[in-house]
């Protein structure tokens, strides 16, 4: 844009003038590169502020252990534990209970293990199966058929005084397996 | 001409257009699959699959077979729709089950189906269902009714397969037996129990009997007769 | 009169003064390029931008109503397109809009390169333009977001899934796209900002880097065979062309970009008025399982990658894939800088665009009907011909309530009928024998899960029997040429 060619400076010739002008502009210049990193600083630390707080599961209730029968696996829903107001729907997070017996639970993500889509049970031939690129599972959440990597994720199970908890609070993938 | 162009293009420019095709029909939004009513889309969603009806033929008894209509009690259908009939392919749909359909929606399918019983019904009527009769009588009765089709013994002849295949008596409930017997499968040329003999009906206790007769025929994997625990009937 | 005259000249002297509105159109507007390029192939650049305005002009409409929250978001979007006056016209231009971005961009960037224009000294105009790719296809990404609904939400998941593939960072990675650790509120808010201040913005500015390239290197000349691109000579020779047949973009160039213009624009609302919007779908209640998630248009050909890659190579190619294009494309006028640049001397060229646009194709049309999704309704709904049931004995009309009842049906058609994903059992009676029939349903394989724990023998021995049956009539049953002397039935 300025290709005007540089005037030659008078002023040049004083050597003591254009130190203070060269300070002046170095004063500029780290004037504002302090400045930078003031509202720079913080305002990456508030982007990338997940990179420094670690996941943290917490304890959630999925009711009560007998509203699931002996055998069969069941739906289930809780609310995202770390859930806004302004959440709406997208607060509901669903999961699979399968109650093998007595207190001996599995409970797994809806997620399928390849691309996230939900998994859907079917209780006649015990598998769960994948709308996106047919993954299947067997009833024990072990991989049935298709392009998933592993076998469903499976939550973390409490039972304790007849009710069931489960750690959650994450989107299970493949860099956070242990929902 | 240029002029009707003209007011054309300007009508289209100043908005105008609030009705062109494109403009999403209200009746297109989205709705909860539990807020389907109609029928028609429930049956074919939901029962198609199994039971045929109108032109379509099923692997199951076609809900609009008029012996079955005729005989079939509304509160079995419900519960039967409801909770399925256990250790038999007929799974159950009430949410309470596991299954997808509300209760009024299991209702629509028990009213739809019924709503196709048929005015006039065959006479006497055997009841929907009854303890099973007497087997020896039955493999008369089954003898004189069913042999032509199915051979002399049961396993199968020139225009119908064995109806005394161990796997086949173990996938069935003994109520099935009996509707079978009662109702026929007309849509896959097998007759109900007015027709199997012309001119002469099955009595109500042929069919229990020839049910009776089926049921003996179970045999567990060493051959040996036994008849599997059956659901109560509801 | 004359006086007159003479005072508007004055005004518009004194204006253009201060103004500088004859330089500026000199430097711009007015640039000489070569008549050549004059041409219907050189439309496609200014078409993108132009549905770039639309989409901003459009965009702004719609956020004027569109509330960007998990809670209000999809019942803005219903009153939108059922209730607000013209809102579903508005939605779809943008959607359309966005549509003709995406194909007049890939146009644009296959004149580009079938032209050599990417060869020096414009290797920076393309680099930008690779750039602006990616910015467009994060657009499209975003938009989809916008739409808050079922597809949405359960595209967010995959979007998850795919971030989570990536080593070591995968879980911050996750994190920072969702604005915490599952897809809430935040994680709309982030799209919003993305799709409305930061890619928009970032477009704007790499337009005018892209347009400032036009201007100061000029626009490729039309390229003639033979006509090789040498480093030290190549500047020269464009001046040259300038020289001898130089014209001003406006007016003596732009008229076929004016009439690509009107085309566009009369293409998008044509599409708007006739086709509409696109959805919404269900709303995204995460506890609505029974949707079928699948991506907008222009992203269906990575759905399609994505169902039909081996799994060992699944992670690599999902996350290696975008980098080694992204690499190739930068590099490509540093590599390929100089020599031939029509298409009619480069059959590499040539054979790189049709093998892209094949797969391309290829794979959006297999995204689209994805046959390898399961039908998950086709068990209860999906009825048998009744060829396939006539003549059959009570086992075998109980094997096919079987395969009903197992859910089979959810992969495997009869006649058509059913999911796409396993064969169509119609002619399974004489492709497998009866023990081959046993030991896939026993045991599975090739993609099929093992149901032996889940079936009894009596149903094993039913659903085998009706699959035997199912040939057509006349063929023979399929038979086990290590025993030559069985029968097939045994």
């Amino acid at each position: 844009m300025n290709e005007e060619p540089a005037k030659p400076c008078a002023c040049s010739a004083a050597p003591k003038k254009t130190s203070r002008r060269d300070f002046l502009l170095a004063t500029g210049f780290g004037l504002n590169a302090i400045a930078g990193a003031m509202i720079g600083i913080p305002l990456v630390g508030y982007l990338f502020s997940s990179f420094f707080k670690p996941n943290k599961l917490e304890k959630i209730s999925l009711g009560q252990v007998d509203a699931f029968p002996e055998g069969k696996t069941r739906f289930a829903s809780y609310k995202n534990p770390m859930h806004r107001e302004w959440d709406g729907q997208t607060a509901d997070i669903p999961c699979w209970v399968r109650r093998i017996q007595g207190n001996d639970f599995q409970v797994f993500a809806i997620n399928c293990t390849h691309l996230g889509c939900p998994v859907r049970w079917f209780e006649e031939s015990k598998l769960f199966m994948c709308p996106c690129h047919g993954g299947a599972f067997y009833e024990d959440g072990g991989h049935a058929a298709g392009p998933p990597p592993r076998g469903l994720y499976t939550y973390e199970v409490k039972v304790e005084n007849g009710e069931l908890f489960i750690m959650g609070g994450v989107i299970p993938n493949l860099s956070n397996q242990n929902v | 001409m240029i002029r009707t162009i003209l007011l054309l293009v300007s009508l289209f420019a100043l908005g105008g257009c609030d009705w062109m095709p494109g403009k999403p029909n209200p009746d297109s939004k989205w709705r909860e699959a539990s807020e389907t009513s109609d029928f028609a889309i429930l049956y074919r969603q939901n029962c198609l699959g199994c039971h045929g009806i109108g032109q379509v033929v099923s692997g199951s008894i076609a809900m609009d077979n008029p012996t079955y209509l005729s005989v079939v009690p509304r509160e079995v259908l419900l519960n039967v729709i409801s909770n399925g009939v256990p250790s038999t392919a007929m799974p159950g749909f009430s949410a309470a089950v596991g299954g997808t359909l509300t209760g009024e929606q299991i209702e629509i399918l028990t009213n739809g189906i019924l709503a196709k019983k048929p005015a006039a019904q065959p006479s006497p009527l055997p009841p929907y269902a009854a303890d099973p009769g007497d087997p020896a009588r039955g493999a008369t009765v089954f003898a004189a009714s069913c042999a032509s089709c199915h051979g002399n013994t049961g396993d199968g002849g020139e225009k119908a397969g064995s109806v005394i295949n161990p796997a086949y008596l173990d996938l069935v409930s003994n109520q099935y037996l009996r509707t079978v017997v009662i109702a026929g499968r007309p849509d896959l040329g097998c007759p109900d129990f007015t027709a199997r003999t012309p001119g002469k009906p099955l009595s109500n206790e042929e069919v229990a009997d020839v049910t009776a007769w089926l049921i003996s025929n179970r045999r567990n994997e060493f051959g040996k007769p036994h008849a599997p625990a059956q659901p109560p009937l509801p | 009169m004359n006086k007159l005259i003479h005072a508007a000249r004055g005004v518009f002297l004194w204006v253009d003064d201060r103004l500088h509105l004859t330089k500026l159109y000199e430097s711009t507007a007015g640039h000489h390029v070569p008549q050549s390029s004059g041409s219907w192939f050189y439309v496609f650049g200014s078409a993108t931008l132009l549905c770039f305005m639309i989409q901003i002009a459009t965009g702004i409409l719609l956020a004027m109503v569109y509330v960007p929250s998990a809670a209000e978001a999809y019942t803005t979007l219903e009153y939108l397109t059922f209730h607000q006056y013209l809102g579903w016209f508005l939605r779809g231009v943008h959607y359309w809009g966005s549509n003709f971005m995406v194909g007049i961009m890939l146009l644009h960037m296959t004149q580009v390169f079938l032209f050599g224009a990417y060869k020096y000294p414009r290797e920076i105009t393309w680099i930008t333009g690779v750039v602006l790719m990616v910015l467009t296809l994060g657009l499209a990404f975003t938009g989809q977001v916008m739409r808050f609904d079922e597809d949405a939400y359960w595209g967010l998941g995959i979007g998850v899934a795919i971030m989570g593939r990536v080593p070591l960072l995968g879980e911050q990675l996750v994190n920072m796209m969702l604005g915490g650790p599952i897809i809430a509120s935040d994680t709309l808010s982030r799209f919003f900002a993305l799709h409305v201040f930061v890619l928009p913005g970032g477009i704007l500015a790499l337009v005018s880097i892209h347009l400032r390239m036009v201007l100061t290197k000029g626009i490729n000349e039309y390229p003639q065979p033979g006509m090789l691109v040498r480093r030290e000579s190549y500047d020269k020779e464009y001046a040259a062309i300038i020289k001898k047949e130089g014209v001003p973009f406006f007016p003596k160039a732009i008229s076929k970009d004016l009439v690509a213009a009107a085309v566009v624009i009369i293409g998008i609302l044509a599409c708007a008025t006739f086709f509409g919007p696109k959805g919404p779908l269900g709303p995204p209640n995460p506890l609505q399982i029974d949707t079928l998630p699948r991506p907008d248009f222009y992203f269906l050909w990575i759905f399609a990658i994505a169902a039909l890659m081996p799994d060992w190579m699944e992670s690599v190619a999902l996350l290696g894939g975008p980098v080694i294009i992204g690499i190739i494309l930068f590099a490509l006028p540093f590599f390929n800088g100089t020599g031939e640049k029509s298409w009619r001397r480069r059959p590499i060229a040539v054979l790189t665009v049709i093998l892209t646009y094949v797969s391309l194709g290829l794979l959006t049309y297999l995204g689209h009907t994805s046959p390898w999704s399961p039908d998950m309704n086709a068990w209860r709904s999906a009825h048998t011909p009744k060829k396939f049931l006539e003549g059959r004995s009570p086992l075998e009309l109980q094997g096919s309530l079987v395969i009903q009842s197992m859910q089979c049906r959810n992969c495997h058609a009869i006649d058509g009928i059913g999911g796409q994903r396993g064969p169509d059992l119609a002619d399974v009676g004489a492709r497998l024998t009866k023990d081959q029939l046993v030991r896939q349903v026993i045991q599975g394989g090739g993609n099929m899960p093992a149901y032996g724990k889940n079936l009894t023998p009596d149903q094993v021995d039913a659903v085998v029997a009706y699959m035997v049956s199912l040939r057509t009539p006349g063929v023979a049953a399929a038979r086990d040429s290590s025993q030559p002397g069985r029968p097939p039935m045994e």
